[in-house]
């Protein structure tokens, strides 16, 4: 850690006013581009911000392989995009709940790991454009007769192509982490 | 008319996504609820939506937009460009960076510790540049900074121009700044992206044929991740000029970012 970042830290941790008011203008210029976005929220994301970023330093978890500014930068801005993200759920979600109140894979809860969205994006990205085009768009919330509208093609067919999109996306998903599977196992 | 499993099993898609009209949907429910077959085609439609819906985490999103170019990029880059919600995030992101670049000049009061940090940092490069303050002094016309001045004195009328690195370019314009070579020197702030810290920097300046006009070594990141230098422009003719600031280590220097600036003579 370089010796002006370090010192910054212990004096923030120790309570020193300057220090504070420094890192706390750091957070603030980080979240300053949400301001519309959160309206009235946006001190309480800022707040927020400021208690990860102090929790974060208190455990030590600033290694002082970039600088401190940056890091101050990188959870204020992570907090901020995290709070955008509760704000608007994909609207199946609520439905999911509703239908598997119990199932722990519901996707409101989880806290999406890096492992899971890299599979997650390998598997879009085995996927045929058409797919990608279909699925997209029931994420978008279109009901089927939109779709066939759109594709000009009939409903019936349309479902059976999202149908077979569907399983394809599965068996890209089991061969993907049979592999991955086979590539960690040593020997 | 009661569904079959057919039926129940290709219009799962657009229960999950909520468009089902209520009779179809109650229709479908009925059927779910007494065929456990395609409840299990339930829950893997489910899947395929997560699957589909996934975005990059936020810290992973967050390190692509500053341009960290770890694996995954390709993946991210796919994903950002058909995805309107990360697209907007990843916005969001970089105008935090060049909000952070042009702070000294807003207003916000939310902005003054940093301008604080900014000045101590040109304190500190008016004492570290002491041979080029000498330098600037000569062309001084009759020698007005006197013997022996050094400090922030001088430094406080110089122009002092903030250069964002190439590729952040504000929205609307990739004009680079112009400068004014009519003052003796200008005092450069060089935002940079670049996390790694490095043992050494330093600063090249390029006219628009790549030849090196001037170089300064040993600059300071200061702990707004900014640099100061002292640019004496006068002897920039080159319509358009090139920075390059380079992070050294081990006797190598590697490229880190490069900015651009106009002159006006
Ligand atoms: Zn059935
Ligand atoms: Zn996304």
């Amino acid at each position: 850690m370089v010796g002006v970042d370090s010192t910054l830290v212990d004096e923030f941790l120790g309570g020193d006013p300057m220090a504070a008011e420094t890192i706390s203008k750091w957070i603030g210029l980080a979240a300053w581009s949400f301001r519309s976005r959160f309206g009235d929220d946006w001190e309480d994301a800022v707040a927020d911000a400021t208690l990860q970023v102090t929790r974060a330093l208190r455990e030590g978890r600033f290694a002082g392989r970039g600088t401190l500014k940056a890091y101050v930068r990188r959870v204020a801005l992570t907090t901020c995009l995290d709070r955008l993200r509760s704000k608007k759920r994909w609207r199946w979600t609520e439905l999911v709940e509703e239908l598997h109140p119990e199932d722990p894979k519901s996707p409101a809860d989880r806290v999406e790991s890096e492992d899971t969205w890299r599979l997650a994006a390998m598997v879009v990205k085995e996927m045929s454009d058409d797919c990608v085009r279909l699925w997209r768009m029931l994420l978008d919330g279109l009901d089927y007769a939109q779709m066939a509208e759109r594709l000009d093609t009939a409903a019936g067919t349309l479902r059976v192509r999202v149908l077979r999109c569907r399983k394809r996306a599965v068996e890209i998903r089991r061969k993907l982490e049979c592999n991955n599977k086979a590539t960690r196992t040593p020997e | 008319m009661k569904m079959d499993c057919t039926s129940a099993i290709e219009r799962l898609p657009w229960m999950v996504n909520g468009t089902l009209a209520d009779e179809e949907r109650s229709e479908l429910e009925a059927h779910l609820a007494g065929c456990p077959i395609c409840r299990s085609e339930l829950a893997e439609t489910i899947e395929v939506f997560r699957l589909a819906s996934a975005h990059p985490p936020t810290a992973v999103l967050v390190e692509w937009a500053q341009g960290r170019e770890d694996a995954g990029a390709e993946l991210i880059e796919r994903h950002v460009a058909g995805c309107p919600a990360c697209a907007e995030e990843v916005d969001l992101v970089r105008e935090a960076f060049r909000l952070e670049a042009f702070a000294p000049r807003g207003g916000a009061p939310a902005l003054r510790a940093v301008v604080a940090w900014r000045r101590a940092a040109l304190a500190a490069a008016a004492v570290a540049v002491v041979g080029l303050l000498a330098l600037v002094t000569l062309w001084m016309p009759g020698g007005s900074l006197g013997s022996g001045a050094r400090g922030t004195a001088p430094l406080a009328n110089l122009p002092v121009v903030e250069l964002l690195p190439d590729g952040f370019a504000l929205r609307g314009g990739d004009e680079p700044p112009v400068i004014e070579t009519g003052s003796d020197a200008v005092a450069l702030i060089l935002a940079t992206r670049a996390e790694a810290v490095w043992d050494h920097y330093r600063l090249r300046v390029l006219d628009a044929d790549g030849r090196e006009l001037w170089w300064t070594a040993d600059l300071i990141r200061q702990p707004t991740d900014d640099f100061t230098v002292l640019l004496p422009v006068k002897m920039m003719t080159g319509a358009e000029i090139r920075l390059v600031l380079d992070g050294g280590g081990d006797g190598t220097w590697t490229e880190l970012e490069t900015y651009r600036l106009r002159t006006l003579p």
